[in-house]
C-alpha cells in the first residue's frame, strides 16, 4: 500500500463521518420539532410532510451509528456497538414495515409526541413503507461491508452492500427531483411518499455507506493525480455532466410546471365556473322566495282577508278563503309551511293546519325584518334545539290585527329538499365536484354540504369547524374569498373555489378533492422524470464517452507530434502499442499493428485493450503485467493472439514503462513469429523424419562435390563397408577403389544419363567390403546443384546393402528354375499315366469282355445243343458258368462307364429337372410295367445348373435301385419329387422297399459295395458309386436316408 | 469258298478265334444263307480289294472287328472307304469296345453302323438275326461301281 492511499483513506472516512452526521442532525432536529410543536423542523417547509418521530428516531440513530464506525476499521468497541445499532434499526423498520403493510398504526410510533400536526393527506406520524424498506436496505449494506478483509475487495459483500447504498442514493435523489417538481402532486398519489427530512436522511446515509462499501476502501488504488495540460481532468468533465444534468432537471422542472400551472388554471377556472353557476342559481331562488312572501304582504285582498280573520276569528268565509290562498302557496311552491301568525307569533291559519315549525319563537332577526317592513329571510335554525333545521321566509302584514299591530305571513322551507339539490353533485360536471354552504356563527364555521347515503339518497349535513381552523371552510368562513388550497372540514385535501353568495350571509364552496385534480399530473410527474433521467443518463454516457475519445485522441496527437519517436514508432515493422496504464486504454498504435493483427486505427484508439480480445489467452497478459510491474521490463515473452479475422498468430512481445505526459504507458512491441514458428516445427518434423528413414532402412548417405571430387560420406556408408567414417579419405577416389571393375561400366553409364537428363540416378552394382567380400549396393542419388553452365557441382546419394536381398532373389529364381522342371517332369508322368489308363481302358473293353463272351457262348452252345447228355447239376453248372460271365461282363460295363465319368467333361447348363426324370421314367417303363412297379413324380418346376447326361445318369441308377430293393412279394412304389429351395435344385427318389442300416450311409456308396445278398439282389455295387461320383462332379452331393423295412430316400442336391 | 453262291458274300474281319467261331454258329443257327467270308486280320481283309477289282461279287456288308492284328480295323475301314470298289459297301462295325472314342473315330471314318457284342450269347444270336435281317434282306445291296 502506498503512502497517499492512508491518507485518501482518512479524508474518506471524515466524508463517511459526516454523511452520518448529517442525517442524525436532521433526525434530532424533527424530533425536537416534534417535542416542541416546531413543524417547519419536521417538514422543512410550509405544506410538506413531516418526519414521522419513529423515522426521526431512527435516523439518529443510523446517522450516529455510521458516523461511529465510518471505515469498519474503528476500535472493536465502537465498531461493534455501531453494528448493534443497526441492527436495532432494522429491527424496528422490520416491525414498522409490517405494521405499514397491514395498514395497522402504531401509537407508539409517535413517541409521546402529539402528533397534531394535520396538513392535507392521510395520517401522519407514522414510518411509511417505502422509508422502511430504505432503512433495511441501509442496514443490510452496512453491515455487508462491514467486517470483511480490505484485501478482498471483490467479495460480493462489499459489491452488494456497494450496490444497495448507491441504488438508495438514485432513488432518493430522484425523489428529491420529483418533489421539486411537484410535491403536492407526488404527495397526493396513493403511495404516500417519505417526507423531505427523510429523503435528505437518506440520500445522506446512502452516499456515506457508499463510499465506506466501494471496492477501492480500504485498499485503494492509485489515482495519479498528475496535471495533464490540454486534456480535461475528472473535474472538468464532472462539472460538465453535472451542469447537463441540472440543465435537464431544471428544463424538466419548468416543462411540468408550465404544464401543470395551465391544468390547474383550467381546473380552477372550471371550479369558478360552477361556483358562480351554484351561487347565481342559490340567488335566484333566494329572491324567489322573499318574492313570494312581498307578493302576499302586498296583496290588498290578502291583506283583507288577513284583517278580516284576525278580527273576526268566527269569520269562516274569510277563514276559508284564506286558507286556500295560503294552501295554494304551499302546495304550490313547495313550502313545508305557510302560516299567518299574530303578533305573539301564534298560528292562526297554516297549510297544512298542524303546527308548523316556526310557531311561537320568532326570534330576534325576525321582529327585526318585520320591523324594517320587508320581506325577510329567517337563515337556517333550530325551532327547537336539537329539532330539524329550517330555512323560514317572513314578511309583516301590517295593520291587520285589531291592536293595530302588524301580523306575519311566515312560509317554511325544508332545506334538505329545496336547498340540497344546490350543493349536490352536478350532473354535467367533470369529477367529484363537492359544494356546501357555509356562514360564520359566532366562533365557529356553520357548514352546510350534502352527504351521500348508503341507500344512494343525499342527505344535508351540518358541520361546524372552529373558525380559526385550516379547513377551506373555516377560510370562507373568514371572508377568504377565491381559490383555495387545503383541506376540508373532512380532512380531504381539496382545491376549492370560495364564492359568496350575494345577498346573504352565505358562502358558496366548491371544491375538488386534489388527489383527483392531480391524478393527470402525477402521471405527467413521473413520465418527466422517467425523461430526465433518460436524458441525464444519456448525457452521462455521452460525456464520458466524449471525454475517453477526446483525451486519446489528444494524447495520441501529442504522442504524435513527438517526430523522433512517431518515426521510430510508425515504421517498426512489429506491431507497436502504446497503453495508458490506469486504465489500459489504447492510446496509440503503428502500422505494424494494423497490419499483423488486421485492426483499424480507428477501432482500437480509445478502447481498453483487455476488451478488444486479441489475447488468446488472458492470462498471458495478466502474466506480462505482473512481469512489467515486478521488473518494469519484458523482453521476448512469447504469446498468442487472434487476429480480427481470427487467425491465431504466434508473437514474442517486448515490453516496458514509458513516460507520456507525465503519466505512465506501457509500450508494446509484439513480432509476428508466426512463419519462423512453422517454419522451425516443419524442419524439426522433416528432420525427423529423415533420421527415422535412415534408421530404419539402413541408408548410407553421401554427398559428392562433383567438380572438386570431395565425398561427404555418412557414418553408416562407412559403417556398410566395415570402416568408421574418419577411417576413409572424403574423395570420390575411395568409392572407385572399392567398386567392382565389371560394374563399373553400368554405373558410369547410369550416372552420365542422369547428368544429362536430369532424371535421377539408380544402380546396383558390388562393392568390396573391408572383410574382402563383395556386397551388392542399390545406389540412388540425385543432382542438387549445377552451375550455369548446367555442370553437376552438387550430387547426393543414399546407398542401400541389397547383398541378402539379391541373393534371397538368386534362390527364388533357382527354386522356380527347379519347380518348373519337376512340374514339367510331373506333366509328362501324368500324361502317360492317362495314356495308360486308357489304354488299360481300351483293354478292358476289348481283351477282357472277348474271353468273357467265349466262356458265355460256349456255355450257352453247350447248354443247347449237349444240354441232353448231362445230368442236372452238370446243367446247373453250366447255368452258372453262363450267367457268372454274364455279371462279369456287366461289371466291366459299369466299371467303364465309372473310369469314363472322370475322362468325361462335364457341363454346366441350365436344366429341367423335370423334363430329365420325365425321361428317365419313361425310359425305364418297360421294366416298371413288367415288375407291376408304380413311379410317382410330383415336379417343382426346378431348374439346375448341371451336366444333363451326367443327371440323366444319376437318375437312371438311382431309379434303378430304388425298383430293385422292393419287398420280396410286393410291387416296387417310387416316388420321384423336384424342388427348388434356397438357391438349390433337390431331387429326392423315395422307395417303400426293403431299406438299409443308417450306418452302411457311407458304404453303400463306395464302389463295390453289397449290402444285398446277390442272389435276392443282383448289382455289381457300382451303380451307387457311380450316382455320388457323378453328383459330384456337378458340383453337388448326394444323401441316404433309411432303416431297415422303412424304405429308402436318396436325395441329390445340385447347384440352381 | 464256294463262288458259285446264289447269295451274295458278307465279309467278317475277325480275329478272335472263338468269336469267330461264335458268330459262325448264330449265323448257323439263324439259318443264314448267305456265304460268309472270313479275314482273320486286317491284311487279310485287305487282301479281298483287289479281288473284287477283278469281278468278284462284292460283300452285301462288311462286319468289321476294331482290335485286329497286323492292320487294325480303323485302318482297314479308311482304305475301304479309299477304295473305289469297296467305299459303297456298308461296313458294320462289330466290336466288344463300347469307348465313345472308338464310335466317334469308327462313325469319323465312315462306318455305317457300330454294334457292341453282347457278352451274352442269346443276345448275340440275336444280334445277328437283325443284321442278317437287316443286311441282307432288307437292304439294298450298294451296286458295283460302273468303271472298275
Amino acid at each position: 500500500m502506498r503512502d497517499g492511499q492512508g491518507a485518501s483513506g482518512r479524508s474518506r472516512a471524515r466524508f463517511v463521518r459526516a454523511c452520518g452526521v448529517l442525517p442524525a442532525f436532521v433526525g434530532l432536529g424533527a424530533l425536537v420539532g416534534w417535542a416542541f410543536d416546531l413543524p417547519v423542523l419536521t417538514t422543512f417547509g410550509t405544506g410538506l410532510l413531516p418526519v414521522a418521530p419513529s423515522t426521526a428516531a431512527l435516523l439518529l440513530l443510523s446517522g450516529v451509528a455510521l458516523a461511529g464506525d465510518p471505515d469498519g476499521r474503528g476500535p472493536g468497541v465502537s465498531r461493534r456497538a455501531s453494528a448493534s445499532t443497526w441492527g436495532i434499526v432494522a429491527v424496528l423498520a422490520c416491525i414498522f414495515l409490517a405494521a405499514a403493510t397491514v395498514g395497522y398504526r402504531i401509537e407508539a410510533e409517535h413517541l409521546g409526541f402529539p402528533a397534531n400536526c394535520t396538513p392535507p393527506g392521510p395520517p401522519l406520524g407514522h414510518m411509511v413503507p417505502v422509508t422502511a424498506v430504505t432503512f433495511l436496505v441501509l442496514a443490510a449494506a452496512f453491515l455487508l461491508s462491514s467486517g470483511v478483509p480490505a484485501a478482498s475487495q471483490a467479495s460480493w459483500r462489499r459489491r452488494g452492500a456497494w450496490i444497495g447504498a448507491w441504488s438508495v442514493v438514485a432513488f432518493y435523489l430522484v425523489l428529491l427531483v420529483v418533489f421539486s417538481y411537484g410535491f403536492l402532486v407526488a404527495v397526493s398519489g396513493p403511495v404516500l411518499p417519505p417526507a423531505l427530512g427523510t429523503v435528505f436522511g437518506f440520500v445522506l446515509l446512502g452516499t456515506g455507506l457508499a463510499l465506506r462499501a466501494a471496492p477501492g476502501a480500504g485498499a485503494g488504488k492509485p489515482v495519479p493525480s498528475v496535471a495533464r495540460p490540454g486534456v480535461p481532468g475528472v473535474g472538468a468533465v464532472a462539472t460538465v455532466f453535472a451542469l447537463l444534468a441540472l440543465g435537464i432537471v431544471v428544463a424538466g422542472f419548468v416543462f411540468f410546471r408550465g404544464a401543470e400551472e395551465r391544468y390547474r388554471g383550467s381546473v380552477e377556472r372550471q371550479l369558478e365556473f360552477e361556483a358562480s353557476l351554484r351561487a347565481e342559481a342559490l340567488e335566484r331562488w333566494r329572491g324567489e322566495r322573499l318574492a313570494d312572501a312581498d307578493l302576499l304582504r302586498t296583496n290588498p285582498a290578502f291583506v283583507a282577508l288577513c284583517r278580516r280573520v284576525l278580527r273576526d276569528p268566527p269569520d269562516e268565509e274569510a277563514r276559508f278563503l284564506l286558507g286556500a290562498w295560503l294552501d295554494g302557496l304551499q302546495r304550490g311552491r313547495g313550502y313545508l309551511w305557510a302560516a299567518l301568525l299574530d303578533s305573539q307569533g301564534r298560528a292562526r291559519l297554516s297549510s297544512p293546519p298542524s303546527a308548523g315549525p316556526g310557531e311561537g319563537a320568532p326570534g330576534l332577526p325576525f321582529l327585526a325584518a318585520i320591523a324594517a317592513g320587508n320581506a325577510a329571510m329567517l337563515d337556517f335554525h333550530r325551532d327547537v334545539p336539537g329539532g330539524p333545521v329550517h330555512l323560514s321566509v317572513m314578511a309583516a302584514v301590517p295593520g291587520v290585527e285589531p291592536s293595530g299591530k302588524p301580523a306575519l305571513v311566515l312560509l317554511a322551507i325544508d332545506p334538505s329538499a329545496r336547498v340540497l339539490p344546490f350543493l349536490a353533485e352536478h350532473p354535467g360536471s367533470a369529477g367529484s365536484h363537492g359544494a356546501s354552504l357555509v356562514r360564520r356563527e359566532g366562533d365557529v364555521a356553520d357548514v352546510f354540504e350534502s352527504l351521500g347515503t348508503p341507500d344512494g339518497g343525499r342527505v344535508l349535513v351540518r358541520r361546524a369547524p372552529p373558525v380559526s381552523s385550516d379547513a377551506v371552510e373555516a377560510r370562507a368562513a373568514r371572508g377568504e374569498q377565491g381559490v383555495v388550497m387545503g383541506a376540508d372540514a373532512n380532512g380531504t385535501a381539496v382545491l376549492a373555489v370560495l364564492h359568496p353568495v350575494r345577498g346573504s350571509p352565505w358562502v358558496l364552496v366548491v371544491r375538488s378533492p386534489l388527489a383527483e385534480v392531480f391524478s393527470a399530473s402525477r402521471t405527467r410527474l413521473w413520465g418527466t422524470v422517467f425523461v430526465v433521467l433518460l436524458l441525464v443518463a444519456g448525457a452521462g454516457a455521452g460525456v464520458s464517452a466524449l471525454w475517453k475519445r477526446e483525451e486519446s485522441h489528444l494524447l495520441h496527437e501529442r504522442f504524435a507530434s513527438d517526430e523522433r519517436f512517431r518515426k521510430v514508432f510508425e515504421t517498426s515493422p512489429d506491431a507497436v502499442t502504446l497503453t495508458r496504464v490506469e486504465d489500459g486504454v489504447l492510446v496509440a498504435a503503428n502500422e505494424g499493428f494494423r497490419r499483423i493483427l488486421e485492426y483499424s486505427g480507428e477501432e482500437v484508439l480509445g478502447r481498453v485493450a483487455a476488451e478488444l480480445g486479441f489475447w488468446r489467452n488472458p492470462g498471458e497478459r495478466e502474466a506480462l503485467v505482473d512481469e512489467l510491474r515486478r521488473t518494469g521490463l519484458v523482453e521476448n515473452l512469447e504469446s498468442t493472439f487472434v487476429t480480427r479475422s481470427g487467425n491465431e498468430i504466434v508473437c514474442l512481445l517486448s515490453a516496458s514503462f514509458v513516460e507520456l505526459d507525465g503519466r505512465p504507458h506501457v509500450l508494446i512491441l509484439s513480432r509476428d513469429i508466426t512463419g519462423r514458428k512453422r517454419a522451425e516445427e516443419e524442419l524439426r518434423v522433416e528432420q525427423e523424419r529423415l533420421d527415422l528413414a535412415v534408421t530404419a532402412t539402413g541408408l548410407g548417405l553421401y554427398d559428392w562435390n562433383v567438380r572438386s571430387g570431395a565425398v561427404l560420406f555418412g557414418d553408416r556408408w562407412a559403417a556398410m563397408f566395415g570402416y568408421r567414417v574418419d577411417e576413409l579419405a572424403p574423395h570420390f577416389s575411395t568409392w572407385l577403389e572399392r567398386v567392382h571393375p565389371d560394374d563399373l561400366p553400368a554405373s558410369r553409364k547410369a550416372a552420365e544419363d542422369a547428368f544429362r537428363d536430369g532424371t535421377p540416378y539408380s544402380c546396383e552394382y558390388r562393392m568390396r567390403h573391408r572383410d574382402g567380400s563383395w556386397r551388392w549396393i542399390l545406389d540412388q542419388g540425385r543432382i542438387v546443384t549445377r552451375d550455369e553452365q548446367g555442370e553437376v557441382i552438387r550430387f547426393v546419394g543414399a546407398n542401400l546393402d541389397i547383398t541378402e536381398r539379391r541373393q534371397a532373389a538368386e534362390r527364388i529364381r533357382g527354386m522356380n528354375a527347379e519347380l518348373e522342371r519337376r512340374v514339367a517332369e510331373r506333366t509328362v508322368q501324368l500324361a502317360s499315366s492317362v495314356r495308360e489308363l486308357e489304354a488299360f481302358s481300351y483293354s478292358l473293353a476289348h481283351d477282357l469282355k472277348t474271353p468273357l463272351r467265349a466262356i458265355a457262348g460256349y456255355a450257352t452252345l453247350l447248354e443247347k445243343d449237349q444240354g441232353a447228355r448231362l445230368d442236372d447239376e452238370g446243367r446247373s453248372w453250366l447255368a452258372k458258368v453262363r450267367s457268372g460271365a454274364v455279371t462279369m461282363g456287366q461289371l466291366i460295363e459299369e466299371l467303364l462307364e465309372y473310369s469314363r465319368l472322370d475322362r468325361r467333361e462335364m457341363r454346366a447348363e441350365r436344366v429341367d429337372v423335370d423334363a430329365v426324370v420325365r425321361a428317365v421314367v419313361a425310359s425305364r417303363d418297360e421294366e416298371i410295367r413288367s415288375k407291376g412297379g408304380v413311379v410317382r413324380i410330383v415336379p417343382g418346376g426346378t431348374q439346375a445348373t448341371a451336366d444333363p447326361v451326367g443327371l440323366e445318369l444319376a437318375l437312371c441308377h438311382l431309379l434303378d435301385n430304388a425298383l430293385k430293393f422292393h419287398v420280396p412279394g410286393k410291387s416296387a412304389e417310387v416316388t420321384v419329387t423336384t424342388s427348388n429351395p434356397a438357391g438349390r435344385a433337390v431331387v429326392v427318389v423315395r422307395d417303400e422297399g426293403i431299406g438299409f442300416d443308417l450306418k452302411y450311409h457311407d458304404r453303400i456308396f463306395e464302389i463295390f459295395q453289397r449290402l444285398g445278398r446277390l442272389e435276392e439282389y443282383p448289382g455289381t455295387g457300382v451303380g451307387l458309386a457311380l450316382v455320388r461320383r457323378v453328383v459330384q462332379r456337378m458340383g453337388g452331393s448326394v444323401r441316404a436316408e433309411s432303416a431297415p423295412g422303412a424304405g429308402a430316400t436318396f436325395t441329390i442336391e445340385l447347384p440352381s | 469258298m464256294s463262288n458259285e453262291s446264289a447269295f451274295a458274300p458278307i465279309l467278317l474281319v475277325e480275329d478272335n478265334p472263338a468269336d469267330l467261331e461264335l458268330t459262325l454258329l448264330a449265323f448257323r443257327r439263324r439259318r443264314f444263307a448267305n456265304p460268309v467270308l472270313v479275314a482273320r486280320d486286317g491284311e487279310e481283309a485287305l487282301a479281298f480289294l483287289p479281288r473284287w477289282e477283278t469281278g468278284e461279287p462284292l460283300p452285301l456288308v462288311v462286319l468289321l472287328d476294331l482290335k485286329l492284328p497286323k492292320v487294325d480295323g480303323h485302318e482297314v475301314l479308311r482304305t475301304f472307304r479309299a477304295h473305289p470298289a469297296a467305299r459303297r459297301v456298308p461296313v458294320v462295325v462289330l466290336t466288344s469296345s463300347s469307348e465313345e472314342g472308338d464310335v466317334a473315330l469308327a462313325y469319323d471314318l465312315g462306318a455305317t453302323s457300330y454294334l457292341v457284342k453282347p457278352v451274352d450269347f442269346e443276345q448275340f444270336t440275336r444280334l445277328t438275326a437283325l443284321i442278317e435281317a437287316y443286311w441282307c434282306g432288307a437292304n439294298v445291296p450298294a451296286p458295283r461301281p460302273a468303271v472298275p
